[in-house]
């Protein structure tokens, strides 16, 4: 195994790690503020934020993890991805950063407002809709280069339907991942009514994910037909991901097992993102960078690998300490600690 | 849009960005030192007002963090968002600290989570406070490695360029470039000194309204003796600074002092403005000061401005920002000598009202300081974005 | 490498900056007036009673 490819990889599970745990939070967000406006918050509320207070920080660091690591990778990444992501990728910055700080505000500071809530709950759809569409860019034919010049076609972007299903996989996957995940939180809480509200969302969210998910596939196919025989290439990848959704929704559906409904909802899209992201390669952006030829230079690669698993080292103990704690505490999560 | 420079706004944007970030980033390296010192004295005294202290800072500090970690994110894309040829080219060459930067901010808040939501949870007191020490050192460290990149774009070191660019890089070699050492000693002293202070602040005030309240007046105890303490570190930590500078980046010492010829036994310029002929007027000049401040020997020679071709010169109005961050720090010592002088002497008290208000006016003043100190130290490396390359 | 040869050449700088202001802005008034009202509505005395209800009045 190369180095680039070791490089990717890292690079990809840090993606991966965002994914799942920021559609945790970015769906709470909207669950929250949908049940507010269901007049049904009481019941789920205190369920969101005992699971949240301790941990939007560290979803926020995965995130950085993943650009500052493509940048030090990858540094032509900068060069393209930075001069053509200008104004979507500010978008993105503003409403994360109105996200995070205040969501501070709101859970350490005041009593709950409105507008917190509201801004909460839109930016939980926002951000995924604005971030997924550096995915969609990497596919090509949107951001070109003449003499030195990077353009972004705007138009083209916005017109594209594979650029639209995109955004649309994004916001239900997010909000099946969450639901699915606050169905297991609520269990292991024993909050038998809030149980009963999520796990409703979780059934109702799982079908529009598979089939946008098809719907993507079909777009992609339309869009850049290299990529898309790739991706038949690694069906058995999408198969196992397929495999591990009924699953997940035939757990919830009976009622049991939410724990193990959780992690095929995990595995499910572990191997839906990983499929998508090997029969990616070796583009980074279509036609400009490939992992080969636009990797740093081999010491620099080296130097981060050897980094990334002394950090390893670090963080995992760490996050499993931060999880008993919180996540794994009977006492905690059923809110008497 | 508005047909602005892209430039230019490139730059604004940035200046914009970081000054309202290394306030919060200065905040989050040293808010969690005082949390832990308070919350340690507080066990091992005994002593709820201590404890109070710990829960109280780290309440606010809650706020200012999650301000700091958005901001950072934001100045984190800027960089390649504003500057991709930049981050193409050093990328290259300076990933490695800011891939550990990345790390050891994750460190901090996790444990920063695990700390703020396990007050009462453990029988053993200091199995809690053990959990602000990850905090500290996640906090210094994410400084330390993301400094070693502003020194890497100070001294550039670490490689060797043939007609591809870069033939052998060694990116440990460029964390440790010249300006690293002077530049992290300063960074940490002075954050630790701005948050003591601003610490301080908020005890006087709440002193200066409240009159004698046995919590506040040890808070202030507390800040006061560290504000001394870091003070007098930073101050040490600005002076190898400056003896750094003379050494390997002469021209952003000089335009700061306005030192234009090469002499030797070279006076130190205190404010003043410059006249046609680029003539300080109305300085205060210290003679032979500059040339002890460069090289520790008051007849030494310093390099001059003329040396420097013009297109490489960083503009004068630094010596402003130069000489108000080094004012400030001066005050920094003063202050709290003051007040330890009149908690010493018996008959005096150190909780004067004029006392009080002048503890009240250190902790603003620092956190310009540091402002000051950050746009001398950018703007001084003008024109370029990675020096001499 | 001199600043302006690092910098980008999309014309929307400008743009950003104007938004970037405002995100900042928003953000500093917010903070101070949840850090001014977290404080103002908890005063340490009264904590501190909550809290400690041994220590000793007019101590604190």
């Amino acid at each position: 195994m190369t180095y680039e490819i070791i490089g990717i990889t890292v690079l990809w599970l840090f993606l991966y790690g965002y994914v799942i745990v920021a559609s945790i939070d970015f769906g709470a967000g909207f669950f929250s503020y949908y049940a507010k406006k269901t007049k049904k918050d009481h019941i789920i509320n205190q369920l969101i934020s005992r699971y949240l207070s301790p941990v939007w920080e560290v979803t926020n660091v995965f995130f950085v993890f993943f650009f500052v690591g493509i940048v030090g990778f990858f540094p032509d990444t900068a060069f393209y991805y930075g001069t053509a992501l200008l104004v979507p990728g500010s978008i993105a910055i503003i409403l994360l950063a109105i996200r995070g700080s205040f969501y501070a505000f709101e859970s350490y500071g005041s009593k709950q407002s409105n507008v917190y809530m509201f801004l909460y709950g839109a930016t939980g759809l926002l951000i995924p809709a604005s971030l997924s569409t550096a995915l969609t860019l990497s596919e090509g034919g949107f951001i070109t280069e003449t003499n030195g010049e990077i353009t972004m076609n705007y138009l083209k972007l916005f017109t594209s339907p594979y650029s639209w299903s995109v955004v649309f996989l994004a916001i239900v996957s997010v909000l099946y991942i969450s639901a699915t995940f606050l169905t297991f939180y609520a269990s292991r809480a024993n909050d038998t009514e809030a149980l009963k509200l999520v796990r409703k969302y979780a059934l109702f969210w799982g079908t529009p994910t598979i089939i946008a998910a098809l719907t993507t596939f079909i777009a992609l196919g339309q869009h850049n037909q290299r990529h898309y025989d790739r991706m038949l290439d690694l069906w058995w990848v999408f198969g196992l991901s397929m495999g591990f959704f009924m699953i997940s929704l035939g757990l919830i559906y009976i009622g049991k097992y939410y724990g193990l409904a959780f992690i095929s909802v995990m595995l499910q899209f572990f191997f839906a993102f990983f499929g998508y992201g090997a029969s990616h390669l070796p583009y980074i952006l279509d036609p400009y960078i490939t992992i080969y030829e636009n990797a740093t230079h081999q010491s620099t690669g080296i130097a981060l690998i050897i980094v990334f698993i002394a950090g390893l080292f670090l963080l995992v103990p760490s996050l499993i300490l931060l999880m008993k704690l919180f996540l794994f505490n009977a006492d905690y999560v059923k809110g008497k600690k | 849009m508005f047909d602005m420079d892209p430039v230019l706004m490139s730059r604004l944007l940035t200046t914009m960005t970081l000054l309202f970030h290394i306030i919060f980033a200065t905040l989050g390296v040293g808010v969690p030192l005082f949390i832990s010192i308070a919350e340690f004295i507080g066990i091992r005294k005994k002593d709820p007002h201590y404890l109070m202290m710990a829960r109280r800072w780290a309440r606010g500090f809650v706020i200012t963090v999650a301000i700091g970690v958005v901001t950072g994110t934001a100045i984190g894309l800027q960089l390649s968002l504003l500057w991709p040829n930049f981050m193409q080219v050093a990328g290259n060459v300076i990933s490695l600290p800011l891939f550990m930067e990345v790390f050891a901010f994750f460190f901090e808040a996790i444990f920063l989570g695990i700390y703020l939501y396990t007050w009462d949870r453990f029988k053993n007191q200091m199995i809690h406070w053990a959990f602000s020490l990850p905090v500290v050192i996640g906090g210094g460290m994410s400084a330390v490695f993301i400094t070693t990149v502003n020194a890497f774009m100070n001294t550039p070191e670490g490689f060797t360029t043939g007609q591809d660019g870069f033939v052998t890089i060694n990116p440990i070699q460029a964390m440790l470039n010249p300006a690293t050492p002077t530049k992290v000693f300063h960074v940490l002293a002075s954050s630790y000194v701005t948050v003591a202070a601003i610490l301080a602040t908020i005890a006087a005030f709440s002193l200066l309204k409240k009159k004698s309240s046995e919590y506040h007046k040890k808070a202030l105890k507390l800040t006061m003796m560290a504000t001394f303490i870091f003070a007098i570190l930073t101050a040490i930590a600005g002076d190898m600074s400056a003896k750094f500078l003379a050494k390997e980046q002469p021209e952003k010492l000089a335009a700061a002092e306005w030192h234009f010829q090469t002499e030797e036994g070279a006076d130190l310029i205190l404010f003043g403005w410059l006249n046609e002929q680029d003539m300080p007027v109305g300085a205060i000049r210290l003679p032979g000061l500059l040339s002890f401040l460069a090289h520790g020997d008051f007849s030494s020679e310093v390099t001059g401005l003329e040396e420097i071709p013009e297109d490489e010169r960083p503009p004068l109005w630094i010596h402003y920002m130069f000489d108000l961050m080094v004012s400030i720090g001066m005050a920094l010592v003063l202050i709290p000598l003051l007040y330890l002088i009149l908690m010493k002497t018996k008959k005096w008290n150190e909780h004067h009202k004029w006392m009080l208000r002048l503890i009240v006016l250190g902790g603003p003043l620092a956190m310009l300081s540091i402002e000051f100190g950050w746009i001398y130290a950018e703007e001084g490396r003008q024109p370029w974005i990675l020096r001499g390359l | 490498m001199r600043v302006e040869e690092a910098a980008t050449t999309s014309p929307y700088v400008d743009l950003m900056f104007i938004f970037f202001f405002l995100l900042y802005a928003t953000l500093a008034t917010v903070g101070i007036i949840v850090l001014r009202k977290l404080f103002r509505n908890n005063p340490v005395e009264v904590e501190l009673e909550k809290k400690y209800p041994s220590i000793e009045k007019g101590d604190s």
